[in-house]
């Protein structure tokens, strides 16, 4: 691995701790840390205090698949649909940390995935799905249907 | 004796407030930490929810809850209106599909840059989109109409 023209490295250190040795080819794809390693500071520790060692490792599986030229297509297809088959609450950490990494094609696929989850569903079905409790006022109830209530008076009123 | 009586009830009274206090302080009233999906930044919520359409944002995703009703009213989740594939269509569903369109585009207080609207478009639909968008910034919409 460390010939003289050995890949330049960048070292990322999790929340818990955890360090990462990454290739700078890999690093590159976290767009808000970019800075940090391209003036210069190889060999330093980048800290990301707000990212767990599990899902830095996963965030950096991922970088290191898409970085890779030799994948081609369809394997890289596969490997983005098994990536997210993940509990709600590691895709939830995953999303923050692309979010925060701004890693762009990441957060691209993960928030797609929570819109397929959702889509199609009622209220009460997303509600249970992410475990938010309803905490509309009465009030707001009424607003949020008062569109939908309008439309299907329109629709009735001939009948 | 009666002065005695009535201190005995005022006692009585206030233990049993101090009961019910501490019964409420203690039942299951306690309210349930927030989900973490509501605490994601703005910005993602808004990437996730635009993904929905404007048919399952308007139906669903703004009737969950007030933080999700507040990041579907802002302006910038109606530049671009998606209102395509939206399944099986019936002749009925036409006039539904128009108002739920017309409010979109008003949701976009002249933001709008895309729309896509499939088979129930009229002639009328697109005038009034026009005219909003002219109205209100005087900048131009594109339109894609799918068949």
């Amino acid at each position: 691995m460390s010939s003289t023209e050995a890949k330049k490295m960048v070292v990322l250190k999790s929340f818990d701790g955890v360090t990462f040795e990454v290739e700078e080819s890999v690093a590159v794809q976290f767009e808000s840390i970019r800075h940090m390693f391209e003036d210069n500071l190889a060999g330093s520790v980048i800290p990301l205090s707000n990212i767990k060692s599990e899902i830095l490792s996963k965030v950096i599986d991922y970088c290191k698949r898409h970085a890779d030229d030799t994948t081609d297509e369809e394997d890289l297809k596969a490997f983005d649909a098994d990536f997210v088959k993940v509990e709600h609450g590691t895709l939830f950490d995953i999303i923050r940390a692309a979010n925060y990494l701004n890693i762009k094609s990441l957060l691209d696929l993960t928030c797609q995935t929570v819109a397929d989850m959702i889509k199609g569903k009622t209220p009460a079905e997303i509600r249970e799905l992410f475990n938010i409790s309803d905490e509309f006022t009465p009030e707001e109830e009424e607003e949020a249907s008062i569109i939908t209530r309008f439309i299907y008076m329109d629709r009735y009123a001939d009948c | 004796m009666g002065k005695n009586l009535k201190k005995k009830l005022k006692l009585k009274r206030l233990k049993n407030k101090k009961k019910r206090a501490k019964a409420a302080s203690s039942a299951p009233r306690q309210p349930s930490p927030p989900s973490p999906w509501l605490e994601l930044p703005r910005d993602v919520t808004v990437d996730i929810l635009h993904r929905l359409g404007a048919h399952d944002i308007l139906e669903s995703a703004q009737k969950v809850c007030t933080t999700w009703r507040n990041v579907c009213k802002d302006p910038s989740m109606w530049r671009v209106i998606d209102m395509k594939n939206l399944g099986e269509y019936h002749d009925f569903m036409s006039e539904y599909l128009d108002t739920m369109c017309r409010h979109a585009v008003d949701r976009s207080e002249g933001q709008l840059t895309d729309i896509y609207i499939d088979y129930f478009a009229t002639d009328e639909l697109l005038q009034y989109i026009s005219e909003r968008e002219k109205v209100k910034s005087g900048s131009k919409a594109f339109y894609q109409m799918n068949s």
